[in-house]
């Protein structure tokens, strides 16, 4: 069926739909890895977006059931050049336009992902509405206009735990605040003999670190950090060790007395160069439309450990005097070539804990 | 990391002459790495025999030695220039077996030379199949279980071990030569027996086969302190078994889950961690198509082909980067010259599809068997970029330049369904139609991809071009009528629209889109302009458009944006020459790149328009603009249209450049420099005779024959032996002499189609010197900076024989009628820029053209160095309105140095089975070198040790001469008998030695019993073979047999007595004098004035 992306500076790009029926809104940002899409879908970290992947044919290998388990799709919507109509892998066992389809995120195609790419780049991230029928532009737009802005979402809310869960056994503690992105955490943390809790958000935070847990690991999630529903880490940072990831870095930064701010254009990439202050350089997955703004550093008690080797920006912090460190990009995960360390390992190593 | 400080002075080692396996992409690399590091302040020092390069300029290097990359020429450069380091890894295989010969003979340690970039233990690491398994193994990264052999007997008990099929692979081989695939055990004992000889280190790896898995490569790149990236992962469409030169390859990866690319990506980097590599490395998987299983194939530890494809395919210069590293910068130190932003440490990202497609020869080597195995057989590729699978791939279909547009070739819908079948079985260049053909049958994808081991996407890729195909067939006719009568006819031109945007977004060439409507490829271009269907432009960027990009790197293809902004600088267009295959090779990227250069100097806007990745025009940063595309009218048209050059230079870039003159100029456009007119004066045969009478310039009499019963009275006229060919040709294709009547008939009947269209020519045959002359003209003054004399007499294709600057065997009066002819032929013409004219000489010093070429030879390269003479530039600037007198030349004869300069041609033979070796007027060699020296038999020493001829100051003769032949070979025979050599003849020969009183010992023919000179040779008996055929061609002729198996055994064979009369000149030389120099272009050159 024939459908539209339109942007809110009015921009229109022509395609065709695939997947669910049904209209999808969101902010419209960019992803320019060249395999790894169902793993984009299904990434906590994008919920509320409509992704365009900047590699035009998508789909090839289909959906792998056995690397779906307990995941859904959080992208409301997918931008592509070309979907594969018969993709060919073994492990595959449905299309990606029929896995869309069933679990009802829109796919828009056939449209100049790259003319679209450099919009998003010079413009950077904005709202955008995938549709079917835009013979009133104007009130589309209209409509696309009143839509909240991602500042104004909490999606947190969507993709974090509810309640409180014991994850694994072990004779240390470590805990786990959930804004989403647990799961990554909680894969770094089964070689280690420790004992996780993961809270949710919104669970007060006096309680989570009451009984002295050995680490409190603030993790990754969607949306604006200024939305995301969390007491006050400020409480806390002084009592405890503390590590941060993705919006959990920027959420420790702001406790901190730092700000974010909104990135022109974003990180959305698995291969993004980071380089370590005084060390090695190593390439990441990143997620990020947020960033530490470095200029507010100055006062506070943090210290830059990490660079996107790309643009200077800040990817990882350190607090001078108190065991609290974070980074921006995202944890390593499966397979991982020499250099590409996880950090919150190296931190539970500094904190005695040993794999 | 900074730069070392203690680095002043680099040798870097080129990779010699072209041949099958290494081919211009050293050039390529070479000379990225040479700018690389005079960037850095680094005096560079260059040793490669290869003339026809961009890399041998001398303003590439400081100092360039063209002398044989030997470890003696090499360890008297080194001993004259002192280097701190030496750069191995950039002249491909040969550069890094001569180092590390340099390294084992002690040269480096006594003049204190280190080797650069990867460490030494490193290369043998990799390179060494028993200690690269055991790395492999020690770091858990799967090997197929294999075995290194050195005998046939240890062959045959690894395969009762581990039962066949076997992969056997020599060590230390260019493009896997030698190797192949054993599927019984006979087979295994030959193709061992043949790897024992080819390996330098007499080894060879027998190898478990995984023959149908997926083929993967990743390029890597690390530095000394040890950060690394992955540059791009490549995937070839045919299976393991197929050597990956001869494979369509695409990047990125198109049918690998995340899982399996993050798989190999870490495997690939934990690899080159392990082995310590500091530059460019190329590493080869293969993967299970059915479970999460690979094994590391293998390991180049230096830039190679799939580096400078994976290069052109992602813009990031791996050559360049490599060199930094060796000189210690780090990733992270190093800009990134793309988007002039970011660092060289990040891995790009690609918004396009790559497909590369080889460039076999089999349209020359019509006998060559064309089944593909481990051994590859391309001489060159094309790449092609689009945003669907299916436009790129039929992008580079169309830039082989081979007479097809589509996927379908020629007659093929007159094989029977049985045939279609047999030939998806069998791997070969022509696999891609045969799939093609199979679909088209109604032959299911699941079967194709069952027979084929090809992953069913890109069987359905091939599809969705057949069935476009199909609908366009079924719609031809509304197509015409639309062409016809462009009024607007409702919903049905919206339905036509429609369908031509798919097509032609998927890759339809106009021609055959017209084709299939029935009207001509022009009217279809008017119809599909009009419909406002027009190729939008895009940036190669690194980055997939995450940064702005500042290289103005593009390629075409059908979607909305274009963002190619074009300047209002006066701009002009050169066409490039396409892939590298015989006839036409890495000379027109020379000249094209030179003629980019001019452009620039003379403040133009340089554009060009290529396809090939290995090349150094293709290079980012080689001209102001650069568009990867297909050299057809279609293709070249769209960007003249929208760049609006001044005009376009189609005079530099091969055959195939000359050949888009003519239509683009009926087409509108402008060609600069000599006139199209020109062109088709020069190449048509009749007009081109009546000229040359008029002129009273004598030529080899000929007639072209249009039908097979003229073709025998123009030869009874003339008297045989008669010299025939098709009409246009190129690179002498399929060009004979034949002797006799039946021979004419049968040339006449397998050779060449003739047809009123395409006629025959018959020349008169005249047995005399061959001489060749570059010249530039203005129209009014003609340069002529020197006389090429050919070594071996006429009847040897000008490419493949032996050629001395300046001429050895001309009198004045010979040299003054060429000069003389030469000027009047040009300016009859009214050349502006070059052409190239071959002449004979016969015995009475009458002097004949064979024939003129409007255009660039594949001597102006050899030319240009030699004499200094920039007669690209020249001819350039002249197209572009200059005269020779406003560039500081004037018209006739230059001088000639006081030194003497050969060329040397240099065959594949050994990579193609079944091609007879035999020198004849179709052309066979792949390359070149040169030798360079105060004393000619002393350059001809030169140029045949850098040809890869080992020149035995003794030893045993194999001779067996044709009976024309005997009188003459007689005299050289005893020369060689005078300086020691004995002889083992055929009867014929050895009754014509005794008569001379020279003992030989008689041997029987093959066929014949043993021991036969099959025996002799295979027996390691014989060190030389002279054989002059009585007719070639035949692989079940004897001649042919034992030729080859000269070939296959590396011994030289000589099949023209002019090249052993050269031979027998050198050795005499070489009894007398001692050392022989290695010296520098640029004294040669300073020596001159």
């Amino acid at each position: 069926m024939k459908g539209f992306l339109v942007l809110e500076d009015g921009e229109v790009y022509v395609g065709t739909t695939i997947g669910a029926p049904n209209d999808a809104w969101g902010e419209v940002v960019f992803h320019t890895a060249v395999t790894g899409y169902q793993d984009i879908l299904t990434d906590p970290a994008y919920r509320g977006q409509i992704v365009v992947l900047t590699y035009p044919l998508v789909g090839n290998y289909g959906i792998d059931p056995t690397e779906l388990v307990e995941k859904q799709p959080h992208v409301r919507g997918l931008v592509v050049k070309e979907f594969c109509v018969f993709p060919h892998n073994w492990r595959s066992q449905e299309s990606l336009a029929s896995f869309l389809r069933r679990s009802g995120v829109v796919g828009l195609q056939g449209l100049d992902t790259r003319a679209l790419t450099r919009h998003l780049r010079d413009k950077g991230p904005m709202r955008g509405i995938i549709t079917h029928n835009i013979d009133n532009l104007a009130a589309v737009l209209e409509r696309l206009r009143r839509l909240p802005i991602l500042e104004e979402q909490n999606l947190v809310a969507e993709v974090a735990t509810k309640h409180p869960y014991a994850a694994q056994e072990g004779a240390r503690q470590v805990n786990v605040i959930d804004l989403g992105g647990a799961a990554e955490i909680l894969a770094a943390l089964k070689d280690f003999p420790v004992g996780v809790t993961v809270f949710p958000p919104t669970y007060p935070l006096e309680e989570v670190v009451r009984h002295n847990p050995s680490l409190t690991v603030i993790s990754n999630g969607p949306g604006a950090p200024g939305a995301a529903p969390i007491g006050d880490l400020a409480q806390i940072m002084a009592k405890t060790p503390l590590f941060g990831v993705g919006l959990g870095h920027q959420l420790l930064a702001m406790a901190a007395g730092a700000k974010v701010v909104k990135m022109a254009r974003g990180h959305r990439g698995h291969n993004l160069p980071v380089k370590e202050e005084g060390g090695s350089v190593f390439i990441s997955r990143q997620s990020h439309g947020y960033v530490v703004d470095e200029g507010s550093l100055a006062g506070t008690d943090l210290a830059i450990t990490h660079r996107n080797l790309n643009d200077g920006t800040v990817e990882g912090l350190r607090h001078r005097r108190l065991p609290v460190a974070s980074v921006q990009y995202r944890l390593p995960i499966g397979h991982r070539a020499p250099g590409e360390e996880n950090p919150l390992c190296r931190f539970l190593h500094e904190l005695g804990i040993s794999s | 990391m900074p730069k070392r400080k203690d680095l002043q002075r680099v040798l870097v080692i080129g990779s010699g002459p072209i041949v099958i396996g290494q081919a211009a992409e050293f050039d390529y690399a070479g000379t990225q790495a040479c700018k690389s590091l005079q960037e850095e302040g680094i005096e560079v020092i260059l040793m490669n025999s290869n003339p026809a390069t961009i890399m041998t300029d001398v303003h590439i290097a400081h100092r360039v030695y063209m002398d044989p990359l030997t470890v003696e020429f090499a360890a008297q450069v080194i001993e004259k220039e002192r280097p701190q380091g030496l750069l191995p890894t950039l002249g491909g295989q040969t550069g890094l077996n001569l180092a590390v010969r340099l390294a084992e003979a002690g040269v480096l340690d006594k003049y204190g030379v280190e080797l650069l970039g990867t460490p030494l233990e490193a290369i043998q690491q990799a390179e060494d199949r028993d200690k690269f398994k055991a790395t492999m193994q020690a770091i858990g990264e799967p090997v197929p279980e294999s075995a290194i052999v050195t005998s046939l007997d240890e062959a045959r008990r690894f395969a009762e071990e581990i039962g066949l099929p076997i992969i056997v692979r020599p060590a230390f081989t260019l493009g896997g030569s030698g190797g192949g695939m054993a599927h019984t055990m006979d087979e295994l004992m030959e193709i061992v027996g043949r790897g024992l000889k080819n390996s330098p280190i007499r080894q060879v790896l027998l190898e478990r086969s995984v023959a149908g898995w997926k083929e993967i490569e990743y390029e890597v790149i690390r530095d000394g302190a040890g950060n690394a990236i992955t540059v791009c992962n490549m995937e070839n469409i045919d299976p393991i078994g197929i050597h990956t030169g001869d494979s369509i390859v695409v990047a990125p990866c198109q049918t690998l889950s995340n899982l399996e690319t993050q798989m190999l990506r870490a495997a690939s980097l934990r690899i080159i961690e392990t082995l310590g590599i500091e530059g460019g490395c190329n590493i080869q998987f293969a993967l299970n198509p059915q479970a999460l299983e690979y094994y590391v194939i293998e390991v180049n530890p230096r830039v190679s082909r799939s580096s400078a494809l994976a290069s052109k395919a992602t813009g990031y210069p791996i050559a360049k980067v490599s060199a930094k590293i060796a000189i210690g910068l780090r990733l992270d130190e190093i800009d990134n010259s793309v988007t002039g932003k970011t660092k060289a440490f990040f891995e790009p990202t690609m918004d396009y599809v790559v497909v590369k497609v080889p460039r076999w020869p089999f349209d020359k080597f019509v006998t060559a068997d064309r089944v593909l195995g481990t051994q590859m057989k391309a001489t060159g590729e094309v790449m092609a970029i689009d945003r669907t699978f299916e436009r790129a791939l039929l992008k580079a279909v169309r830039s082989l330049d081979i007479g097809i547009a589509s996927l379908r070739l020629k007659g093929m819908e007159t094989w029977s369904d049985e045939q279609v079948r047999r030939r998806l079985e069998v791997a070969t260049d022509e696999r891609l139609f045969v799939i093609a053909e199979a679909l088209r049958r109604g032959v299911s994808r699941e079967e194709i991809a069952k027979i084929t081991k090809v992953d069913s996407f890109f069987i359905q890729k091939v599809g969705n071009i057949v069935e476009l195909e199909k609908r366009a067939g079924m719609l031809g006719s509304a197509l015409r009528d639309l062409a016809a009568d462009a009024q607007p006819i409702g919903e049905e031109r919206a339905y036509l629209y429609e369908f031509l945007s798919m097509a032609k977004r998927y890759g339809l060439a106009d021609g055959v889109l017209a084709q299939l409507a029935g009207i001509s490829e022009g009217e279809f271009r008017a119809l599909r302009k009009e419909l406002g269907i027009i190729p939008v432009y895009k940036k190669v960027d690194t980055c997939a458009g995450e940064f702005e990009a500042a290289t103005p790197y593009y390629y075409s293809t059908y979607e909305q944006e274009d963002e190619a902004e074009v300047s209002a600088r006066p701009k002009v267009v050169v066409l490039g020459s396409g892939p590298i295959r015989i006839g036409q090779g890495v000379e027109f990227d020379y000249c094209s790149v030179h003629s980019v250069w001019a452009l620039r100097e003379a403040g133009y806007e340089s554009v060009i328009i290529n396809n090939n990745p290995e090349t150094v025009s293709t290079d980012f940063d080689t001209s102001d603009r650069l568009y990867f595309e297909p050299l057809t009218v279609e293709d070249v048209l769209a960007i003249v249209e929208k760049e609006k050059p001044l005009g376009v230079i189609a005079q530099f870039g091969g055959q195939t450049a000359i050949n888009l003159a003519g239509p683009l100029a009926q087409a509108g456009v402008a060609i600069l420099g000599t006139s199209v007119e020109a062109i088709d004066l020069a190449e048509d045969r009749e007009k081109f005779e009546q000229l040359l009478s008029r002129l009273g310039i004598l030529q080899t009499e000929g007639r072209a024959a249009h039908s097979v019963a003229e073709a025998s009275g123009i030869a009874m006229k003339l008297g045989f032996p008669v010299l025939v060919r098709p009409s246009y040709v190129l690179g002498g294709r399929a060009m004979e002499i034949v002797y006799n009547e039946a021979e004419l008939l049968e040339y006449m009947k397998n050779a060449v189609e003739v047809s009123p269209e395409h006629p025959v020519l018959v020349d008169r045959y005249v047995n005399g010197r061959e001489v060749e002359v570059d010249a530039v003209a203005d129209g009014e003054e003609v340069l002529i900076p020197g006389i090429m004399e050919h070594i071996e007499r006429a009847g040897v294709h000008s490419g493949d024989s032996m050629a001395v600057f300046p001429p050895q065997n001309l009198t004045q009066a010979e040299i003054d009628t060429i000069v003389a002819n030469t000027t009047v032929i040009a300016r009859a013409l009214g050349v502006k820029g070059i052409l190239n004219i071959q002449y004979v000489v016969d015995d009475e010093g009458r002097v004949y053209v064979i024939e003129v070429n409007p255009r660039a030879s594949r001597t102006v390269p050899f030319m240009s160095k030699i004499t200094g003479i920039p007669l690209v530039s020249l001819a350039t600037k002249i197209a572009m309105g200059s005269t020779l007198r406003e560039l500081g030349y004037q018209g006739g004869l230059v001088p000639s140095p006081p030194f003497a300069s050969v060329k040397v041609p240099v065959f594949s033979f050994e990579k193609l089975g079944d091609v007879d070796v035999f020198l004849s007027p179709e052309m066979k060699s792949t390359g070149e070198v040169i030798g360079m020296d105060e004393d000619y038999s002393l350059s001809l020493y030169k140029g045949l040790v850098a040809a890869g001829y080992s020149v035995p100051s003794h030893g045993v003769i194999l001779a067996t001469l044709a009976d024309k032949d005997k009188e003459e070979g007689l005299a050289l025979l005893k020369g060689f008998a005078d300086l020691g050599f004995s002889f083992i003849a055929t009867r014929g020969t050895a009754a014509l030695l005794a008569e001379a009183h020279i003992s030989a010992q008689v041997v029987n023919k093959i066929g014949e019993s043993s021991p036969n000179t099959l025996d002799i040779i295979r027996e390691g008996k014989v060190d030389l073979v002279i054989n002059t055929p009585t007719k070639g061609k035949i692989p079940q002729r004897s001649g042919f047999k034992m030729r080859r198996a000269a070939v296959e055994f590396r011994i030289p064979c000589l099949t023209s007595l002019d090249t052993a009369w050269a031979l027998l000149q050198v050795l005499k030389a070489r009894q007398k004098k001692g050392e022989v120099e290695a010296r520098p272009l640029n004294s040669y050159l300073s020596s001159q004035d």
